[in-house]
């Protein structure tokens, strides 16, 4: 899942407690974030990660003592889903 | 020409119709003077059958029950049963079919349905931001807000709140606005909404307008005279944010809801938060935000005790909020 981006029409509302909700605009889908799921958000849009594989090398580096395979596919289907609900631009 | 006072801004209406359904929907808001110069107009005429049809090209931006709404620009245009609306910023013009509007019943509709969404799009441009939410306030605790979509018990769980103490600005419509701490609820004092059931458990079955339904079928129940002295214009940003959903579980449970939560149910209380092209409104996510961020939330999942002990439930909820 290569060159991933955030749909345009999607607003990232970041909460005091870490976590977060997006709000696509188009179609008034929301979907609700944990904190970890924000970093990736952000990772994302800021366009320090582009694939699934630079995001979990990300996480991992910050969370040593967690399996990198289980992060590998965490991120995974967090990505599969943003992009099934139009969050994320499907991939080029 | 009647004007009144929207907590602050002057909303002036007009009608060519007999009745005044601009004037009806804002009866309970006090007179404005006559100094300060509108912020809103609301202008109602009769219109023929080929005037009731949308102008603008589709597709619509988004449909709210029977009412369809187009966006072109900075113009907004509402079409619903008997009735063609636009909102071209301070200005609301509505036609309407004489028929529809001939009974104090198909006033009172047309009032509180597509009138009442041209108004929310009308003061989002202002910032003022519509919420689908109970607004109740206790004595001791602050204010609590119930966002929640329809047959989700909120107006059971509101009216059984009022009866065990606690003071209301709606059952289900608010406005809100401001930034951060300063973020204030707004009410637009309305009937509350009750299934013929829950009217029956909470006592209130011979209180209800016996000429009044809702468009849903539900029962009106004149809020402001049935409980004197417990609606306020006017409340702080909430202290709490329940969620209700029905269980059908013999007991209310709250269990502590997060932020997010809280924001994904007001995201579905503000239709208008997410309309692709619909004028200003740049804050209302923020002020969304703010309410979630500023609120402790609870998912509320109302038992059947709502209805066999609606005052000692209320009691219950309330107990468990002030600990």
């Amino acid at each position: 899942m290569a060159g991933l981006k955030p749909s345009d029409e999607v607003v990232l509302t970041e909460l005091k407690d870490g976590t977060g909700v997006l709000l696509h605009v188009g179609s008034r889908c929301y979907f609700t974030l944990n904190p970890t799921g924000v970093r990736v958000w952000k990772l994302i849009s800021a366009g320090a990660a582009t694939d699934a594989v630079a995001v979990a090398r990300s996480l991992a580096a910050s969370f040593p003592e967690a399996d990198p395979a289980a992060i590998g596919a965490d991120v995974a289907a967090l990505l599969a889903e943003l992009t099934t609900e139009g969050l994320l631009a499907p991939p080029a | 020409m009647p004007r009144f006072d929207f907590h602050g801004l002057v909303v002036e209406t007009t009608s060519t119709l007999p009745g005044d359904p601009g004037a009806r929907l804002l009866a309970s808001l006090p007179a404005a003077s006559t100094g300060p110069p509108a912020a809103l107009t609301i202008r109602c005429a009769p219109g023929a059958p080929a005037e009731l049809q949308p102008r603008l090209p589709g597709p619509d931006a988004f449909d709210y029950g029977t009412i369809r709404v187009r966006i072109a620009g900075q113009l907004v245009e509402l079409v619903g049963p008997g009735t063609r609306i636009t909102v071209d910023g301070p200005v609301i013009e509505a036609q309407m079919a004489p028929a529809a509007v001939a009974s104090v019943e198909g006033e009172e509709l047309i009032a509180q349905g597509p009138l009442l969404v041209a108004l929310a799009v009308a003061l989002r441009a202002l910032g003022c931001y519509h919420l689908h939410a109970a607004g109740l306030v206790l004595p001791g605790l602050g204010t609590v807000l119930v966002p929640a979509t329809s047959g989700s018990g909120k107006s059971t769980l509101a009216t059984a709140l009022v009866l065990a103490g606690a003071g209301f600005l709606g059952d289900d419509t608010l406005f809100v606005r401001g930034h951060g701490p300063s973020v204030r609820l707004l009410a637009l004092a309305r009937d509350f909404h009750l299934a013929e059931g829950a009217a029956r458990a909470l006592g209130l079955t011979s209180r209800l307008d016996p000429r009044l339904q809702t468009g849903a079928g539900k029962g009106r129940l004149d809020a402001v005279s049935v409980f004197p002295d417990r609606f306020q214009a006017e409340g702080d940003a909430p202290a709490f944010i329940l969620l209700p959903r029905l269980t059908g579980e013999p007991a209310t449970r709250l269990e502590p809801a997060g932020p997010a939560t809280a924001l994904g149910a007001l995201l579905e209380s503000s239709v208008l938060v997410a309309t692709r092209g619909l004028p200003g409104g740049q804050g209302h996510l923020p002020v969304l935000a703010a309410l979630a961020n500023g609120a402790t939330a609870y998912r509320a999942g109302l038992g059947l005790d709502l209805l066999t002990d609606p005052i000692g439930t209320a009691r219950r909820i309330l107990d468990r909020l002030g600990a």
